[in-house]
């Protein structure tokens, strides 16, 4: 087979991996990755990432194989996966904070043929990697790695003849039935969307960016990790945020860009509660964006307040890489538009006739261009159900435009956006229909400041003894912390519509309306 | 106070706030940096500290080596007191 590398990014870059060799070769002592254990420069990285694909195939790893890396923000996390896309395998990114029933998920689907576990920077990648009774083997620089047992059954996938177009990351979200899918991003959409994302920020060798959102997600990867490093610049990886470690490393090392979601700027706005802080001010500091999540206006403003600065606001999904819309530095917005299509991607807005919705008119959101997903691994029939004939993708969002910007006015019916993680209803209402003592349930979502609460409505056997406290204790053996419900409500009976089904608009209402704490534990007799 | 007078004080919070009630799950030396307390309660973790026990929490402070364990929380807590008294 002949490798044909004819359509590079305009960058000349073919391979995600390549943003690394670039910088190595032109400014290797600049600071690529820095975490609190240790730092990394350009030439090390590479060195890094070299000296893992010697490794990774010392035991059994093949080009097309597909290698799941389980972990939170690290540098074994970040080499690992551009070591594999390096050798042409294809690295299945997992966030650690999955429960043990969706890691197993995903791994049966994926056909993985490893499962590498970053242990070292995650105690859930450590309980994971204990599960799975894995070989402990410690890197420099990487600290502790769990290697899972060899798939010896699993075939490496056929790779695509044109480099850009190969498979570059694997990246599962739960699909509308509760069945996880794998979203396919080729090298040339994650490049596409690391060098769009670097240039309208303007990113450069001297900056210094805040790396807490997960890089086994869309956001985290295309336009934190790779837009940081095809620009030179030097990315500061944490795990997991917190205000008050954050506040610390904004200050000290003088970080210059920080993209977060509602619920992480939410968290700042408590923290400078707690302080008593009316401003915090970064002079470094030179762009705060939003993303993952609808930006409400209260957070919005208070955190312009409190920051001093324009907080910026962008919206997309991992099918599209997933930017579709992103406010501008040049341009910024007073409102919570997602501001201008992101350049070189296409939109339409859809009415519900099939026809163009009319101008400044409400419509169903398509996208066309180099960011869109190449399909669902091993669902051709989803694929064709989210990308038509033309090449545009469905987002199922509904949106409208203002002067050139973007406003969503309602999602996908169902979507629960928790912490700037979509979560599925059908999936949570699966694991608590699956209880013994339970009849049936309906997962809604809350809007409350800057986040959206889980609230999971469930009919129990009669004269079972069950509470909502052990339900979401069941609930939290079966799935991630951020998908378990914030309040369960025993329901004697749910609200039908007319044909039947449950009445989840009346039950949302019911939810928001629910004046209860939104801690586990309310009985209804609605 | 005595050390175990802030254990208990912790405990108590942390396995209401954090755990339902379930007080069986927490160890005195288990991780709660992870699924236990998620970066949302760490705000809420200190502002317990700082209510309870009339202590400044300072944002330098709030590493796994004071805050990630029962234990470490406790000694913490004793140092904060110490200092102040």
């Amino acid at each position: 087979m002949t490798d044909l590398d004819a359509s590079k990014s305009s960058a000349g870059l073919t391979r995600i991996s390549d943003v690394v060799t670039r910088w190595a070769e032109r400014s290797p002592d600049v600071p690529a990755l820095v975490e609190s254990t240790g730092s990394w420069t350009y030439g090390q990285l590479a060195s890094a990432i070299s000296d893992t694909q010697a490794w990774l195939r010392t035991f059994g790893v093949r080009p097309g194989d597909r290698v799941m890396i389980v972990g939170e923000n690290c540098r074994a996390f970040v080499t690992i996966l551009l070591a594999t896309t390096g050798m042409d395998s294809w690295p299945v990114l997992v966030n650690a904070r999955l429960s043990p029933r969706e890691i197993e998920e995903i791994q049966n689907h994926s056909g993985a043929r490893r499962v590498l576990f970053t242990i070292s920077s995650s105690p859930s990648a450590a309980d994971h990697a204990n599960r799975h009774g894995t070989a402990i083997e410690e890197r420099d620089g990487f600290g502790s790695v769990g290697i899972g047992p060899l798939n010896e059954e699993t075939e490496p996938e056929t790779l695509d003849l044109n480099i850009a177009d190969r498979v570059a990351a694997l990246i599962y979200t739960s699909g509308t039935t509760g069945v996880p899918k794998g979203v396919m991003l080729s090298h040339r959409n994650l490049l596409f969307m690391a060098e769009g994302s670097a240039n309208v920020r303007s990113v450069s060798s001297e900056d210094r960016l805040y790396g807490v959102l997960p890089m086994s997600h869309a956001v985290g990867l295309s336009v934190v990790l790779l837009g940081s490093l095809i620009a030179g610049a030097s990315l500061y990886l944490t795990p997991r945020f917190d205000p008050m470690t954050a506040r610390v490393t904004l200050e000290k090392d003088r970080i210059t860009l920080l993209l977060g979601t509602p619920a992480i700027f939410t968290q700042l706005l408590q923290y400078a509660r707690l302080r008593k802080l009316s401003s915090l001010t970064f002079p470094s500091l030179r762009i705060i964006s939003s993303s993952g999540a609808p930006l409400d206006a209260g957070t919005k403003s208070g955190i312009e307040r409190l920051f001093g600065m324009v907080l910026h606001n962008g919206y997309g999904v991992t099918e599209c890489s997933p930017t579709i819309a992103l406010t501008r530095p040049e341009a910024p917005r007073t409102d919570t538009s997602i501001g201008a299509v992101f350049p070189g991607v296409e939109i339409k807005l859809v009415g519900s006739d099939g026809q163009a919705a009319p101008a400044g008119g409400v419509g169903e959101l398509r996208v066309r261009g180099p960011n869109i997903m190449k399909g669902y691994y091993r669902a051709p029939e989803e694929t064709a159900a989210a990308i038509d004939a033309d090449g545009w993708f469905n987002t199922r969002d509904l949106a409208r435009l203002e002067d050139g910007n973007l406003l969503i006015v309602g999602r996908t019916k169902d979507l629960i956006v928790h912490r700037g993680f979509n979560v599925y209803p059908a999936e949570v209402e699966s694991v608590l229909n699956a209880h013994p003592e339970v009849v049936q349930s309906a997962v809604v979502g809350r809007s409350v400041a800057g986040d959206e609460e889980i609230v999971a409505f469930v009919q129990l056997l009669p004269g079972t003894a069950v509470t909502p406290a052990d339900l979401a204790e069941y609930a939290g053996q079966h799935l991630a912390p951020y998908k378990r419900p914030s309040q369960i409500v025993i329901m004697a009976a749910m609200p039908t519509t007319a044909s039947g089904k449950i009445a989840k608009a009346e039950l949302k209402k019911l939810a928001q309306d629910t004046q209860l704490s939104a801690h586990v534990g309310t009985t209804l007799n609605a | 106070m005595q050390a175990v007078d802030i254990e208990r004080e912790v405990r108590k919070f942390v396995v209401e706030h954090f755990l339902s009630g379930h007080a069986e799950k927490l160890r005195a030396d288990g991780s709660l940096l992870g699924d236990v307390i998620d970066s949302m309660g760490v705000l809420d973790l200190v502002a317990f500290l700082q209510a309870r026990f009339d202590i400044t929490v300072d944002d330098e402070e709030v590493v796994p080596g004071n805050l990630d364990t029962i234990n470490n929380l406790v000694a913490y807590v004793a140092r904060k007191l110490e200092a102040k008294a």
